[in-house]
């Protein structure tokens, strides 16, 4: 008797020790607090390096039933498209969210352009060269009718672009592992247009000119901290 | 009824001197943790066959309960309970602090099960498994892998309520997900093909197996099985009756309170289709029985 109580009192002693030690692990410091306020829509030029932003077209937004979702997923979101000289437009579209815990995270296009039934046609990794490091981004084509839609886009979990999937949980549980609660922003340009190796070229040139036209400030919020060189 | 309530009520207070610490343990453990389910995913709609299947799972612990004490009389300690408590503990740790849902579900079975292990034994789990078996159900599973099967069972759906409604010569067409039909879009969404649907039918499928403790393993394993395939079918019945209600009687009505009907003209025609699954194959069991080797002369030609 006296042993089954001691096994007892141990078990109920395990499970009070873990409700006291998981209270002590939970992060509670948010990465967004501790960075400057800022605004996306101030954050990127409405006309740089011959890009000016076209009214007449507007991205991908999510559907109604979605928008609910969407609102309580993001602290900010901007949908802008950008025309040049040449005619040519990229559709640029950023989201940030505050709080990359709980069940808050970061929706991907794989998902949001599915569930408006396009087709995904191709999905591949790949990595962006820009002019301050590579940018680890996803390349997709949906389709929906006549409409192509080739798609460049990648994450970023507190300070660091990450591949989407299981790399931005690793991230974001790093994160919390240290007490932290890491913000997340996911930049997504896309063209409509059947040549995907043109639209890559005009996507990856576009990314290119845009972070070199935002603050250095606004260029480690969009593509992280530090990205790989070489 | 009441001297059996008068019973447990005995059994309860002849058991709380050594249950007690266990007990408050768990209590203070899941509290919590229950607190956040009931404010949160499990009123939600994609886990909302949660709490059914814990209630469930609970009530046939309790019916169980007096069998398993009677088998583990006098009571052994199991030493596996120990290191499936760390793992549970480790589970609610993680799962809780770093917000992974499917982790803090996780530890409520496995520390449920390390302590009948330490207190009971191996033997208490071998009369309670089904049980917890049954609550790996409101486990959730990672959103990738929901992602990545909800998917092509939307196509799924959505190409087999074309095809038959075309068959019946309706104006509908399918791009994706999207159906058209007459001069109404309709658009597949995740909750009309869910993978949520099929497991919680797979698990009220097996619950109803467990009740009816039909012997037969062919049966069991049969019928699990066909409610795949019957959760696919009341899927598309469901989309079929939906995309008729938009034609007929407008986007409202296929919005509105009809929606939920269609919701459950899901759930009565997956009930109808197990049952009468069920039926054809008691039919066929008796049938093997009543005929036996000349019918397996003729599987074996």
């Amino acid at each position: 008797m006296n042993r089954k109580f001691t096994a007892s009192v141990i078990l109920g002693l395990a499970m009070a020790g873990t409700t006291a030690l998981t209270g002590a692990l939970t992060p509670t410091q948010k990465v967004a607090d501790a960075r400057t306020n800022f605004s996306l829509e101030a954050m990127i030029p409405t006309s740089f390096a011959g890009w000016t932003v076209d009214t007449s077209v507007v991205p991908l937004t999510p559907d109604p039933t979605q928008k609910e979702l969407i609102a309580a997923l993001y602290d900010q979101t901007l949908s802008r498209t950008y025309v040049n000289a040449q005619g040519q437009r990229v559709m640029l579209s950023i989201a940030y969210g505050g709080d990359q815990s709980k069940q808050l995270q970061l929706h991907l296009p794989e998902v949001c352009y599915v569930a408006q039934g396009f087709d995904m046609v191709k999905d591949r990794r790949d990595e962006l060269a820009t002019g301050f490091g590579k940018v680890p981004v996803k390349r997709l084509v949906a389709r929906q009718n006549a409409r192509n839609e080739p798609i460049t886009y990648w994450i970023t979990i507190g300070d660091k672009a990450v591949k989407s999937g299981l790399d931005q949980k690793m991230q974001r549980f790093m994160y919390g592992l240290s007490g932290r609660i890491p913000d997340g922003m996911l930049v997504r340009v896309s063209t409509i247009g059947a040549d995907e190796a043109g639209a890559w070229k005009v996507q990856d040139r576009f990314v290119n000119q845009m972070l070199g036209a935002v603050a250095p400030q606004a260029r480690v919020r969009l593509m992280g901290e530090a990205p790989n060189h070489g | 009824m009441n001297t059996l309530a008068i019973r447990s009520m005995r059994s309860l207070r002849d058991a709380l001197p050594e249950w007690w610490p266990v007990l408050l343990g768990l209590a203070v453990l899941f509290a919590p943790t229950f607190y956040d389910l009931f404010t949160g995913p499990w009123v939600g709609e994609e886990q909302g066959h949660g709490p059914i299947i814990f209630g469930l799972a609970l009530w046939l612990i309790y019916r169980k309960w007096p069998e398993m004490l009677e088998a583990t009389t006098p009571a052994r300690s199991s030493w596996i309970g120990w290191p499936i408590l760390v793992a549970g503990l480790l589970a609610h740790m993680l799962g809780r602090s770093q917000k992974i849902l499917m982790l803090e579900v996780l530890s409520i079975i496995l520390v449920m099960m390390a302590v009948l292990l330490v207190k009971r034994g191996g033997r208490a789990l071998r009369v309670l498994w089904f049980p917890f078996f049954f609550m790996i159900f409101m486990v959730p599973l990672p959103s990738e892998f929901v992602a990545a099967v909800t998917m092509p069972m939307k196509m799924a759906v959505s190409w087999a309520t074309e095809h038959i409604l075309f068959a019946f010569g309706y104006p509908i067409s399918r791009s994706g997900v999207i159906l058209q039909i007459g001069q109404y879009q309709l658009l597949v969404a995740d909750a009309c093909a869910g993978l949520q649907t099929l497991l919680t039918l797979e698990a009220l499928g097996l619950f109803y197996l467990n009740l009816m403790r039909h012997p037969s393993a062919f049966r069991n394993i049969g019928l699990a099985l066909f409610i795949i395939p019957i959760s696919f079918s009341a899927n598309v019945i469901r989309v079929i009756v939906l995309t008729l209600i938009t034609y007929y009687y407008g986007d409202a009505a296929g919005q509105g309170f009809l929606h939920g009907f269609a919701g459950m003209v899901l759930f009565v025609t997956a009930l109808v289709l197990i049952l009468s699954i069920d039926s054809a194959l008691q039919w066929f069991i008796r049938r093997r029985e009543a005929i036996g080797a000349p019918l397996r002369a003729k599987e074996a030609a």
